[in-house]
């Protein structure tokens, strides 16, 4: 898989124009990204966005782009980067509007707990958690990368990524419904 | 794995699995791509030509500025030296308001849409609680200093890992009871803005702002709160009482601890009175101690027939039975506090 992958690369990397090996990546990354951004944003629209943006930004990148598994992370890493600009945005136009009197989604610890069965759910809790743990949740079990990997994408030690795959796991875990 | 881990990945495989990508869909957002890339690519073309323009006349200009000054005759004004470039302030429109002062931050505020209260006290002392015990026992309390927009904390009581820490924010008094506040130097751990738990990184959350609303003196805005008589219910005996809760309209604040300790506040937070509560069936007493500042040991406030509404936030009422103090706050309905 690995020779077929490289050698794929090299016969694109022969090639004059840059848009030939975004080309290349593109058809590689552009569903498994999309699926990132899905789950982390819970919008396939604006998963789309971010991954488009994310393939601009490494066009711009000549250096990465000549080297494919660069290039695969930096891939990754800008869609991560993008999703959590997005959420940032959203939560700063938060910050903006109105004062609310009361708490916003004041949830029943019914309507807070993970229904076991229920499609997304689990997800929709991993988005609610803080940042890191996510985005660790996320490259382990969205991009199914090791704990070594997802410690080079984040740029966190691999104690980190031990850390808070258990805090986001507990986290999780503490949500789901005790079912009889 | 465990069966956390387990449901997670079921859960992934069956979101991610409803998301597919036909030929068709990916040829579109690959020629969308091709159009995003080609914008870019106009918009960097359009700015190295006017950054070569910029260049074309910066320089003659230059090279006449410098031959003026090697001549000696320069009667002109000196040339002005570009100053740093002027960093955007992403809350500027935020922070758009009057700098705190102690005398405009004096009071207890809570946060908008959380569960924090803060309560600034003279001269110079600061609280921060998000567990229904400002007044009895912090999570955090300590002294603050203002300079310009900036309020900084310095940690004197608090959870272990807590202790001796400075945290920062910026902060504007928008208008009289709402106050926007940005930290800048967010506690660590226990610390963190929200208290999330132990170690978690405080660069790890998306949001470092907080709109606080003044629950003590009271904003126009939390003094408006009103329930409609259809949404009271009789109080059932599952609902937690302890907390901390405002009287409806403002004024006063009640502070009920799980020992049964009980404080009422006014004014900008000062203790009125203090005593043990208790409650038997739908009554609520508060019996004051000998430390109570304006009631006598043993002076009885007894609610009866207590109702409650839900909005969002309990609210509770009841009948006055016994109101051995006077205390004004007696009639009142109390309104809890998120926490």
């Amino acid at each position: 898989m690995g020779e077929r992958r490289a050698s794929t690369w090299s016969e694109a990397a022969k090639g004059p124009a840059r848009a030939e090996l975004v080309d290349v990546l593109f058809r590689r990354h552009y569903a498994a990204l999309l699926r990132l951004g899905v789950v982390m944003l819970g919008s396939r629209e604006a998963a789309e966005d971010a991954v488009q943006d994310a393939f601009v930004a490494l066009h711009r990148n000549r250096s990465t782009l000549r080297d494919p598994e660069a290039a695969e992370a930096y891939l990754r890493s800008a869609v991560l980067n993008r999703c959590r600009s997005w959420v940032r945005r959203q939560v700063t136009q938060r910050a903006t509007r109105p004062l609310l009197l009361l708490r916003e989604h004041e949830k029943s610890p019914e309507e807070t707990t993970v229904v076991r069965d229920e499609v997304g759910s689990m997800v929709a809790a991993m988005r609610a958690l803080p940042r890191r743990q996510r985005e660790v949740l996320a490259c382990r079990y969205v991009l199914g990368l090791s704990v070594a990997e997802t410690a080079r994408l984040l740029t966190i030690s691999e104690g980190s990524v031990k850390a808070h795959t258990h805090r986001g796991l507990q986290s999780l875990q503490q949500r789901i419904e005790v079912t009889p | 794995m465990s069966s956390t881990e387990e449901l997670l990945v079921r859960d992934i495989a069956a979101v991610t699995g409803g998301v597919e990508v036909t030929d068709s869909e990916l040829r579109q957002a690959r020629e969308v791509l091709d159009e995003r890339i080609e914008g870019r690519r106009q918009r960097d073309r359009r700015r190295i030509f006017a950054a070569v323009a910029a260049a074309a006349v910066v320089i003659p200009v230059a090279g006449f500025v410098a031959l003026q000054t090697l001549n000696g005759d320069d009667k002109s004004a000196p040339p002005v030296r570009p100053g740093p470039t002027k960093a955007v302030d992403p809350y500027a429109q935020f922070l758009d308001g009057a700098d705190p002062t102690a005398d405009l931050v004096k009071g207890v505020w809570r946060v908008d849409n959380g569960t924090v209260l803060v309560r600034f006290s003279p001269p110079n002392r600061v609280a921060m609680d998000n567990r229904g015990r400002l007044f009895a026992d912090p999570d955090i309390s300590g002294t603050y200093q203002i300079e310009g927009d900036l309020i900084t904390v310095q940690v004197e009581e608090g959870p272990a890992d807590c202790l001796g820490q400075t945290m920062a924010m910026r902060a504007s008094v928008t208008k009289r009871g709402l106050m926007h506040v940005v930290h800048t130097q967010p506690g660590q751990g226990d610390c963190a803005p929200e208290f999330p738990e132990v170690a978690d990184d405080p660069g790890s959350y998306d949001d470092v702002s907080w709109g606080l609303e003044q629950v003590l003196p009271t904003s126009k805005i939390l003094s408006g709160l009103a329930v409609a008589e259809k949404d009271w219910k009789k109080l059932s005996r599952q609902q937690p009482l302890a907390g901390d809760w405002m009287t409806q309209g403002g004024g006063q604040m009640l502070e009920l601890t799980r020992n049964g300790d009980y404080s009422v506040l006014a004014g900008t937070g000062e203790v009125v009175d203090r005593g043990q509560w208790s409650r038997q069936g739908s009554t609520l007493t508060l019996t004051s101690s000998g430390s109570s500042p304006s009631c006598s040991a043993g002076d009885r406030l007894a609610l009866g027939g207590l109702e409650y509404a839900n909005l969002g936030t309990p609210f509770v009422r009841g009948t006055v039975e016994e109101n051995g103090c006077d205390g004004a706050w007696a009639e009142k309905t109390w309104i809890m506090l998120p926490q």
